[in-house]
């Protein structure tokens, strides 16, 4: 009996009850489509902060020497009493637990060298340069991937292959072209001299480079060719890596004071969670003879930002979904006020009461099905459509969110029912037959 | 006549809104959410921008000022450069001087600070111990972790820097910090005991700013500035300022795009359950037909009606959408949503086009369907 009377408040009572779907469908859209966005936004923020630059600094262990003092320079360590990092640890960086987390490394060689009779520090990187790591047959790193804030007039130096032309190209510091009156094309002399070597090159400028740090004030030319000029092949003085890193919490915390005191299941878990520590911790496990720090001005400030994002949105969703609520709640609530005649007529004919209330529960849970299905299809676009408008990339859409979706229509559907539900049913029939 | 029809029709308007209250409520709270949801996002919507510049700041300092020839700047010059800035357009500043001091066993890098400013110009150091704050706080210093670790020194340990192997100066450790870059490896003081013991007076090796950067006036400080100052360098760092622009977009979008979602949405809901309650009223159209109303005159008070009840919800809307919106940026903002003037116009527009959608469609249709067709119950 419950069956047919569905079956036949479906097929003659068809509009009111597209309108019942609809509504659902539309909140039931939003709400997954804002769910599926919160849950991925995090990791798709933390790219776009990628823009701040590398988060992680890998250097040599022994390195206790006096900190270079920016802009003044006067007590720059002599090359021959530093500790270095082997270039051949590079690939190791892409072989560690996280190494999908890692967007991009660029090794930096810092030297002073005379040119003429004044002395310039000159910086040797990888600008976009291939090195072979595993799995991967054509991976390229170097400043343009890490370092995406550095504005460059001119064209950027091709470095992709070790194979540099005789007149060696570089990037020069916007301040020291300024202070030195160089121009885009200009070719200068560089030369090394100690005790043991006198090497000089000549470099040609390709570029001039903006970026409001050190760099300002040096010259950027390819890794080898600074190696080859100081005598120092193959090795690096530092790694910056940026890596893509979730929001420090407890967790990580603990882990950083001291590693050891974690249990083994808390190490786990703060092992393979790519918290900026842990991908440091690994790092320092791979690579040999080093240190490796997160640079916390970029790291520290990231998990704060994209927590706040993270937080926006979750207040947003839980905004739309009450508003979703009160209009699917609202829609219930005109559909079952204009049944009331024919709950009258049921109660004439002697349905209990919880007979007609069953019947609306069945009829809202329905509704909530179909709505939230399609619903779900639709929030599954919508979420493609967010993300490839503004990431250029679709979003990942988790799908734990459409059982969550798909209960809370149901939900918000029964409870829509309930209140207009038990007031009609509790009315006289033959008020309701009546018109009252 | 006319009279007549007039006291009838407001009659009719409001015997409707008196005797459907049931009906009215509901139409009311659809579109009173529906507004109040309007108003809350836009209002975040438009305030996003100052909102998030905000929370970047913890990016740190986004503005250099040094000398151009790698030399040492004048304390007062960077003073006056902050004290004449537009107020507002500089939020924080510090001069920074460094240089090396010998302490207990071996030299050791200082760096001068103004302290008061360091907890705005460094808010990503990660510190054991405590900042110091109070800018005149010459007895205490904050040191960074490589060293620390160096001279095996720990939260409130002394270190004493000596000159000349005979004066000396006691210095209680009351941070620890970590960050990840030079500073790891440096003391931190106040400035001016760092320019007494340095024996620069007044001086300082280099400034770092804080400027106000929502639109892009660091660049243009930044030329006015090197104008004004020729012996000086001076450049935004573009590390912090060039990418803040970038993502200041990317969230505005994400913001400006879940909006529209929820507001097309939002409406649409609004829409269906209006239109399901006047699709009920068929039959009161048609009685009104059959005793030789006008299409007209039907629809001008239907539309009364729904002017009537929108405004109410409008109203009631902005206040909720206000509250709704003061929420939203006190849980994630912990300050409250200015509201700009667009957010009323654009409310009152949108539930209005939303109102009489809703009702005046699904009445001309009402309208359409024969009259006897209705009355008999079809």
């Amino acid at each position: 009996m419950l069956a047919r009377m569905l079956l036949q408040s479906w097929k003659n009572g068809i509009r009111r009850k597209l309108l019942a779907v609809i509504t659902i469908f539309l909140a039931s859209g939003l709400v997954s489509a804002l769910l599926a966005v919160s849950i991925d936004i995090g990791d798709k923020m933390a790219k776009e902060l990628k823009s701040y630059g590398a988060n992680i600094l890998v250097e040599p262990a022994g390195n206790a020497i006096l900190p270079e003092i920016s802009d003044s320079g006067n007590n720059f360590t002599s090359l021959e009493t530093q500790d270095f990092i082997d270039e051949k640890e590079l690939p190791n960086i892409k072989d560690i637990f996280w190494r999908n987390n890692i967007i991009g490394f660029a090794p930096q060689l810092t030297a002073n060298v005379k040119s003429g009779d004044k002395v310039v520090t000159v910086t040797g990187t990888f600008f976009d340069h291939r090195i072979a790591v595993p799995d991967e047959d054509d991976y390229h790193t170097g400043q343009k991937i890490i370092s995406p804030y550095w504005k460059v007039q001119g064209e950027w130096v091709n470095d992709e292959t070790d194979n540099l032309p005789e007149i060696i190209p570089a990037l020069l510091g916007e301040q020291l072209a300024r202070s030195e009156k160089w121009k885009i094309g200009d070719r200068i002399p560089l030369n090394y001299k100690t005790s043991e070597t006198d090497n000089s090159l000549s470099v040609e400028i390709k570029g001039i480079i903006s970026t409001g740090g050190p760099e300002e004030q040096q010259i950027l030319i390819p890794l080898s060719a600074l190696q080859n000029l100081v005598n120092l092949p193959g090795k690096v003085q530092s790694v910056k890596i940026s890596a893509l890193t979730v929001p420090e919490n407890e967790l990580s915390r603990k882990a950083r004071a001291n590693v050891d005191g974690l249990d083994a299941e808390e190490y786990d878990r703060w092992y393979c969670t790519a918290y900026v520590s842990s991908i440091s911790h690994q790092l320092e496990e791979a690579i040999s003879g080093a240190v490796v720090r997160p640079i916390w001005q970029v790291a520290a400030s990231e998990g704060a930002v994209i927590g706040k994002i993270q937080l926006l949105l979750t207040v947003v969703t839980v905004a739309a979904l009450i508003a979703a609520a009160m209009g699917i709640a609202s829609l219930m609530t005109t559909t079952i006020i204009e049944r009331s005649k024919e709950i009258g007529l049921m109660k004439a004919l002697g349905a209990y009461q919880w007979q007609i209330t069953l019947l609306f529960y069945c009829e809202a849970v329905i509704s909530g099905l179909i709505g939230g299905i399609l619903g779900c299809i639709a929030g599954w676009g919508l979420a493609k459509f967010i993300g490839v408008s503004l990431f250029g990339a679709p979003l990942d859409f988790a799908w734990i969110v459409v059982p969550c979706v798909l209960v809370l229509a149901v939900l918000i559907a029964l409870i829509g029912t309930w209140f207009p539900a038990h007031r009609i049913a509790k009315l006289y029939p033959v008020e309701v037959l009546y018109g009252r | 006549m006319v009279a007549n029809k007039r006291k009838m029709f407001w009659r009719l308007v409001l015997r409707a809104l008196r005797l459907r209250l049931n009906r009215v409520l509901i139409i009311f709270a659809a579109l009173t959410v529906g507004a109040a949801i309007v108003t809350a996002m836009s209002a975040v919507y438009f305030d996003i921008n100052s909102k998030m510049s905000q929370e970047l700041r913890t990016f740190g300092a986004n503005f250099y000022i040094g000398a151009e020839d790698a030399g040492l700047i004048e304390t007062k010059q960077v003073n006056d450069i902050i004290n004449r800035a537009p107020t507002g357009l500089i939020s924080a500043g510090s001069s920074y001087l460094y240089g090396v001091a010998r302490a207990d066993l071996e030299k050791v890098v200082i760096m001068g600070v103004q302290f008061d400013q360091l907890k705005a110009l460094t808010p990503y150091w990660q510190i054991t111990g405590s900042r110091i704050e109070i800018g005149f706080d010459d007895r205490n210093a904050m040191i960074g972790k490589k060293l620390a670790e160096r001279l095996n020194l720990k939260v409130g340990d002394k270190i004493t820097l000596t000159k000349n192997s005979m004066e000396k100066y006691s210095l209680r450790i009351k941070g620890v910090v970590e960050s990840g870059d030079v500073t790891d490896s440096m003391l931190i003081v106040n400035l001016e005991l760092a320019q007494n013991w340095l024996e620069k007076d007044g001086l300082a090796s280099n400034a770092l700013l804080i400027v106000k950067n929502d639109q892009g006036q660091a660049d243009e400080f930044a030329q006015l500035l090197r104008q004004q100052y020729p012996n000086l360098d001076i450049r935004p760092i573009r590390k912090v300022s060039a990418s803040e622009g970038q993502i200041l977009n990317k969230i505005k979008g994400l913001m400006g795009l879940i909006s529209a979602v929820i507001l097309v949405l939002a409406t649409l809901c609004v829409n269906t359950t209006l239109i399901a309650i006047v699709g009920e009223r068929a039959k009161e159209f048609a009685l009104q037909k059959a005793l030789g109303a006008k299409r007209r005159d039907i629809i001008t008070q239907i539309g009364t009606e729904t002017l009537i009840i929108a405004l109410f919800a409008i109203v009631t809307g902005l206040i909720i959408g206000y509250i709704l919106a003061q929420i939203l940026g006190l849980t994630v903002f912990k300050a409250s949503i200015d509201m700009r003037l667009p957010v009323i116009p654009l409310t009152v527009t949108l539930s209005l086009i939303v109102a009489f959608i809703a009702v005046i469609v699904p009445t001309k249709r009402a309208l359409n369907v024969k009259t006897a067709n209705v009355l008999k119950g079809e």
